[in-house]
């Protein structure tokens, strides 16, 4: 089939061998790629109960049928493992050149297994390929890495993701960094390539892609490009960026503030939301194949941090550094993006553990040992020193690297009541009080805490749906996954298909021009169904079950303050009614497990 | 003015350009209702305004409208009645970040 290559390069960094494993049409019509295609690899080829940080576990890098295509937002890739913070599934995406690269060096993807004996980099050029010893950039940061790479082999288009010191010293929210600024790094994933001692993997493709009917896929787009001209969801974005974001979950009152004890900050007006944020702004950049260039690129203009640059912040890292600790300090929290993106840190998780660790430093409830280390809301220079401290695992950096689910273990006192987190990925900026079907969202995400799971405040929040009825909720949530799975399947991003907005069967075109192959709607939410059906598998089989399903208690306990949620939580019993609601009409029994009949019908394994 | 109250109102992203620090405050007849108001501010800030923000005498889809922080689909629409010191924000509808 056109579109894909059919094949994986098969790396063995134990065996130092390098093969390639050929992928059959059945399984790509049936999982698409991305998300789809990696759960399917990971639950064939990973033994039940093997340690994520082992070098047992495998590690998929995968694009989808339209990358390296001209297709809307068509320039990501996924990272799919066992994860070391649920032990059940994770997926993490980022976009950047790696990924067309790949495609174009011939490759659908990569599985890596084993583990190197020494620190490591593999180098893809078209059917060149080399695993070389990496013992002088193990330390570097990704900034100097990616640029020592790009130097060595004279090349400035080469797709390059590594590992910071983050990833090498397994912190537990390690990203994956790519073309400097982009990150893979949601639930670890970095600490995951830095336990096979793997710090960089380059790629140049010069072979370039066919697809079944590019005139045909050009006049799709160009149908597709009037809608986004027309459209001021775009306007606002490609002027704003993500952070226009933070205008409405303010308003709304769902911006999480000082670790989620409130739901609005008033400080953000003209610092961190839209207005605040453009002033730093000195010009948009867009990823490949991208018709709206959303991110930009920031500079602080004045003060300590003068001069200092990033692409960002985005809503999330804005959120979680910002209003989530109490600061309204923006070139702060650009000091902070540019140190996480350096030493390979989600910035997101980051945020999330300093705010729970600056509640119980409030709280006075630290252990005598970590007394010494308190820190407030608001101290934007203990934020940048523990933010090194972490990704280095110094002091009191070290327990926090671990992440808040283990971190609260440690403090005790109760506070895993407010350790802000679902199977230990940590909440992003946006708090689930705020509705049923949002919390519901959370609580079922097979990663974690996930805003790229769905994003159901559009619906119940900010539009015409109620948030707090239970009826049509789980139906809301199956639709919004299922959709965000077809997009994450293809891989293509999933904000030009939600701004213009495109919807499943818009895409239908695009498959068919880059493959051939022509779906029906409804066979693509059908592939939908089957991912997360077999995700949810590969989860029982690693041991979660419904109890995991479920949120902190701050959430059930503590009222959310301000904005329209009007002080309220979320009620226990309403969440267990969704649960099952949820579970029934994705075919699973009461506790969560696919039903035999559903398995057979969505012709699974 | 005896029969008129005075209600704040604000833009959010885009929707900044249209109303200016001046105009964040206006007086309208009491008991108003929110699509009379969004009338009212055609004639002040201009149709471009109001046509991204009404789509066949309905709320463009692309528009979220807060009245003291409440979605406005949650209360009565375009048939809610304004009050004295009540704060409208016009933004641009999201779908993540």
């Amino acid at each position: 089939m056109k579109g894909y290559l059919g094949k994986l390069l098969d790396i063995d960094l134990t065996k130092n061998e390098i093969k390639e494993m050929l992928l059959e049409k059945d399984m790509l019509t049936k999982f698409l790629g991305g998300r789809g295609l990696g759960i399917k690899l990971l639950y064939d080829l990973l033994p039940k109960n093997t340690d994520p940080l082992s070098e047992e576990n495998i590690m998929i890098f995968l694009t989808g049928p339209l990358t390296g295509t001209i297709a809307p937002g068509a320039g990501k890739f996924v990272v799919v493992t066992k994860s070391p913070v649920s032990n059940g599934f994770l997926d993490s995406y980022s976009s950047g050149r790696f990924a067309v690269e790949l495609k174009f060096a011939g490759y659908d993807g990569i599985i890596l297994r084993g583990k190197a004996k020494k620190p490591s980099k593999i180098l893809i050029q078209d059917k060149k390929i080399s695993i070389d010893n990496a013992e002088h950039l193990w330390g570097k940061d990704t900034f100097e890495t990616e640029s020592y790479l790009q130097s060595e082999l004279k090349d400035q288009e080469l797709g390059t993701i590594c590992i910071g010191p983050a990833g090498e010293n397994l912190v537990k929210y390690a990203s994956i960094n790519s073309d400097y600024y982009r990150q893979a790094a949601r639930g670890g994933i970095g600490a995951v390539m830095g336990s096979k001692n793997i710090k960089a993997i380059s790629v140049r493709g010069t072979n370039g892609l066919v697809c079944h009917d590019s005139h045909k896929m050009v006049e799709i787009i160009l149908e597709h490009k009037k809608l986004l001209d027309k459209s001021p969801v775009v306007a606002n974005r490609m002027r704003y960026g993500t952070p226009s974001t933070l205008d409405i979950t303010n308003e709304a009152g769902m911006l999480p503030t000082k670790n989620y004890q409130i739901g609005n900050y008033k400080k953000a007006k003209n610092t961190l939301d839209s207005s605040g944020v453009e002033k730093s702004y000195v010009k948009s950049r867009g990823c490949y194949g991208c018709m709206i260039a959303c991110s930009k690129i920031s500079k602080v203009s004045e003060g300590e941090f003068k001069n200092d640059i990033v692409e960002g912040p985005e809503y999330e890292t804005v959120g979680m550094f910002g209003s989530n600790l109490g600061i309204d300090y923006l070139p702060a929290i650009i000091k902070a993006n540019i140190e996480c993106d350096r030493l390979g840190l989600d910035t997101i998780s980051t945020g999330n553990t300093i705010g729970f660790f600056m509640e119980c430093s409030e709280k006075n409830i630290l252990p005598e040992e970590l007394k010494k280390y308190g820190i407030n809301f608001g101290d934007y220079k203990g934020m940048l020193k523990l933010i090194e401290k972490i990704a280095f695992k110094k002091e009191e950096g070290s327990l926090l690297s671990e992440g808040v689910k283990l971190l609260s273990q440690k403090i005790g006192n109760n506070s895993s009541k407010f350790a802000m987190h679902v199977k230990g990925l940590e909440f992003a900026a946006y708090d689930p009080r705020i509705g049923l079907g949002t919390s519901l969202s959370y609580a079922v995400s097979p990663r974690g805490a996930c805003h790229r799971r769905a994003w159901p405040p559009a619906i119940e929040v900010l539009g015409k749906l109620k948030p707090y009825t239970i009826e049509g909720k789980a139906e809301l949530i199956k639709k919004m996954v299922d959709e965000n799975t077809v997009f994450h399947s293809l891989l293509i991003c999933d904000f030009p298909a939600k701004w213009i907005p495109l919807e499943v069967k818009e895409f239908i075109g695009y498959i068919e021009t880059a493959t051939g192959y022509k779906y029906q709607e409804k066979d693509l939410w059908e592939v939908a169904d089957r991912v997360e059906t077999l995700i949810r598998m590969f989860n029982n089989r690693e041991g979660l079950t419904r109890e995991d399903d479920t949120l902190p208690r701050r959430i059930f306990e503590d009222k959310l303050m301000n904005g329209s949620a009007n002080e309220k939580s979320i009620s226990e019993r309403d969440l267990d009614t969704l649960l099952s609601d949820y579970y029934e009409i994705r075919g699973w029994n009461t506790e969560g497990i696919p039903k035999e009949n559903k398995i057979k019908e969505l012709n699974i394994i | 003015m005896k029969n008129k109250i005075k209600v704040s109102i604000e833009g959010l992203g885009i929707y900044r350009d249209y109303i200016n620090e001046q105009d964040q405050i206006i007086f309208v007849e009491k008991d108003i209702k929110l699509f009379d108001l969004i009338k009212y501010l055609n004639k002040k800030l201009g149709n471009k305004f109001y046509n991204n923000i009404i789509k066949n005498k309905e709320i463009n889809p692309n528009t979220i409208i807060f009245l003291n922080g409440i979605n406005i689909h949650h209360l009565e629409g375009l048939d809610t009645i304004i009050n004295e010191n009540d704060r409208i924000v016009f933004g641009i509808m999201v779908n993540g970040g």
